[in-house]
């Protein structure tokens, strides 16, 4: 299995974008943030997520060119794919530490920032105390969070094509604010909320729904992939 | 030398023979070495392969002899085999087609000896 | 010993039959032609053998492993092809040390020369390079990157005489100093007749010639002469074509002459021309 050179051409190949996407995303959270709050508004746009979306379209489009790279070198799809989701693992976790990092940056300037912990854009600042257990939660929430979305747009990347690209990335926007959909579209879509966990905040239910999404968009990922082959005409 | 595709004979046989060739006319002096394997292969874009079976013509004839580790190198005495095998094959090689090719256009026996005479008195080769 | 074992390949697109029980060995160490006709399925049974599509039927086996995703078993095949398969905004020197990446025994200092020998400017972007470029820097990786097994499909696309000439000799030069099994599939039989060991005949995804080069050749001649004679003396016998040249008829025939008469010559096959009529349909 060569994993590690996979591994290493996935990461080198949009290290570029990666740097530039995060930084712009963190410029464009900082600069809402900012008005919202001279604005007398306590809420800020959370970097992690609209970054993540970012980075999410820059690596998925280029799926297509990294495929028939690693297929002239050798390499096979189940590689390919282990290499990708662990990429994908490795930047999810960087995101989620680098997000409470301004948190905690964040509280130096202004007292008690807190999260509140959903799957939202926009967070509200909530002055109560959080503890060390709330962190930690929070963390694996905004991972499991960051993990589900990529894996949604990635599957769904693959299938389609690069305006498909564009409909996702819409698509993206529309499953970040679910709560705020269920809460709009009535009991009905309340009553799956609160079995997934999203609508009634019940963390372990919200945990294993994530997980379980997200098990089922990688095996479809991965089923996309493996039938891939190319076409003799290119 | 030249290897052809168009001529019948095929690619190792006309390797054996530029290399006889080219030793009869001293280009390959006896006991210096003559180009190696890759050369021919490179040089007429040949498989190794067929070259060395043109040379290993040459070596079971014992016009050449392979020295490990360093090259091939003729023979002494290969000239005078080569003019031994050469002076055999002459009569078929040249003889018959002549006379057979003079006796279609008419040139008699007379007409031929004195031509030979001619050629050979002029300009000694 | 080493070898890639193709077993009962069979693969079909759509209506089409591309390949049909194909069984083939490509043994260690010797330079193989791959020939047929436009179309006649060597693109799909090298496609098969990279892993880049499925056979339907049957398997392909690297050094006794299964070829199909199987890493282990693709890194010691290397396959350069007239596909786009580099990142368009890739420069090629890049793709060059994506190659070491890939194939640790990736000969750098090696591929820089022979850029330097094509003439071929490496800080160039995928996108940036011609037809013949583009065939170029494929061709050097396949030469620096030293695997068991090296395939060139139709390697020459594109290169001027020039290059087409220096390709072949920096081929035999590779060959011969570090040895490997080669397959190189085109349809230019006359180019490479003279360095492919054995020979591989395919027309519409079945193989109907399997033999050395040698043998292929030797396995017929042609007959020249007048109609009459020729008709005569062909009559009977495996004529696989003929050709007419004025008053004078040329006849192509399998197996050994005997017994020529007089007015008929006699001359080797010419193996362009037994291609060309052994995939006539």
């Amino acid at each position: 299995m060569r994993f590690k050179e996979t591994f290493k051409y996935i990461s080198i190949s949009c290290r570029k974008n990666l740097i530039i996407f995060y930084i712009s995303s963190l410029i464009f959270s900082f600069i809402i943030t900012l008005l919202a709050v001279l604005d007398g508004e306590e809420f800020y746009l959370r970097t992690d997520v609209f970054s993540f979306m970012m980075v999410s379209i820059v690596y998925n489009s280029s799926y297509r060119q990294n495929k028939l790279m690693l297929l002239q070198n050798g390499i096979s799809r189940k590689t390919y794919f282990w290499a990708e989701l662990s990429f994908i693992g490795v930047i999810s976790v960087i995101f989620a530490f680098l997000e409470n990092i301004i948190f905690l940056i964040g509280n130096l300037f202004i007292k008690n920032i807190n999260i509140q912990i959903t799957y939202n854009f926009i967070c509200k600042i909530d002055n109560s105390n959080l503890g060390v257990k709330d962190y930690a939660i929070s963390l694996l929430v905004e991972l499991g969070m960051l993990l589900l979305l990529i894996s949604l747009f990635s599957v769904l990347c693959k299938l389609l094509d690069r305006f498909g690209n564009i409909v996702v990335f819409i698509f993206f926007i529309l499953i970040f604010n679910a709560a705020l959909i269920i809460g709009l579209f009535g009991k009905d879509l309340i009553f799956i909320g609160d079995i997934l966990g999203i609508t009634n905040n019940k963390i372990y239910r919200l945990g294993i729904s994530t997980v379980i999404v997200i098990l089922l968009l990688n095996t479809a990922s991965y089923l996309v992939m493996r039938k891939s082959a190319i076409r003799l005409s290119l | 030398m030249n290897i052809r595709d168009d001529i019948d004979k095929p690619i190792f046989v006309q390797i054996a023979e530029g290399i006889e060739e080219a030793i009869l006319s001293k280009t390959f002096a006896e006991e210096s070495q003559i180009p190696s394997i890759t050369e021919f292969s490179v040089m007429y874009k040949i498989n190794p392969a067929t070259a060395l079976k043109g040379i290993n013509i040459l070596v079971d004839n014992g016009i050449i002899y392979k020295k490990r580790g360093i090259g091939m190198f003729v023979c002494q005495g290969a000239v005078h085999k080569l003019k031994e095998k050469r002076k055999n094959q002459f009569f078929d090689n040249f003889i018959s087609n002549m006379v057979s090719e003079a006796k279609k256009i008419g040139i008699t026996k007379e007409d031929i000896i004195n031509m030979i005479k001619k050629e050979y008195d002029n300009g000694k080769n | 010993m080493g070898k890639i074992e193709l077993r009962g390949i069979s693969k079909t697109f759509k209506n089409t039959v591309a390949l049909k029980d194909v069984n083939l060995t490509f043994e260690e160490n010797k330079i193989y032609g791959l020939l047929g006709r436009n179309g006649a399925g060597k693109s799909t049974m090298i496609n098969i053998i990279t892993n880049c599509c499925f056979a339907d039927v049957g398997k392909v086996l690297i050094d006794g492993e299964t070829a199909v995703e199987n890493d282990n078993a693709l890194s010691k095949v290397y396959c350069m092809s007239e596909k786009k398969l580099y990142p368009y905004y890739m420069k090629i020197k890049d793709i060059f040390k994506w190659s070491k990446n890939f194939y640790k025994d990736f000969d750098m200092e090696y591929a820089l020369n022979l850029s330097k020998d094509f003439e071929l400017n490496i800080n160039k972007k995928v996108i940036e390079v011609s037809t013949g470029q583009s065939s170029l820097y494929k061709l050097i990786i396949a030469l620096s990157v030293n695997t068991p097994y090296l395939i060139f499909d139709e390697p020459v696309l594109g290169l001027d005489a020039n290059n087409r000439d220096l390709f072949y000799k920096k081929l035999l030069e590779k060959y011969i100093k570090k040895p490997c099994t080669m397959i190189i599939s085109t349809h230019l039989i006359e180019e490479v007749s003279n360095i492919v060991e054995d020979i591989i005949i395919i027309k519409d995804g079945i193989i109907i010639e399997n033999k050395s080069t040698e043998e292929l050749l030797n396995s017929g001649y042609t007959a020249t002469g007048s109609y009459e004679k020729i008709d005569k003396f062909a009559n009977g016998k495996n004529i696989i074509g003929e050709d007419k040249i004025g008053s004078m008829k040329s006849v192509y025939i399998l197996g050994k002459p005997e017994k020529v008469p007089d007015g008929i010559e006699i001359t080797k096959l010419d193996l362009q021309k037994l291609f060309i009529k052994l995939t006539n349909s």
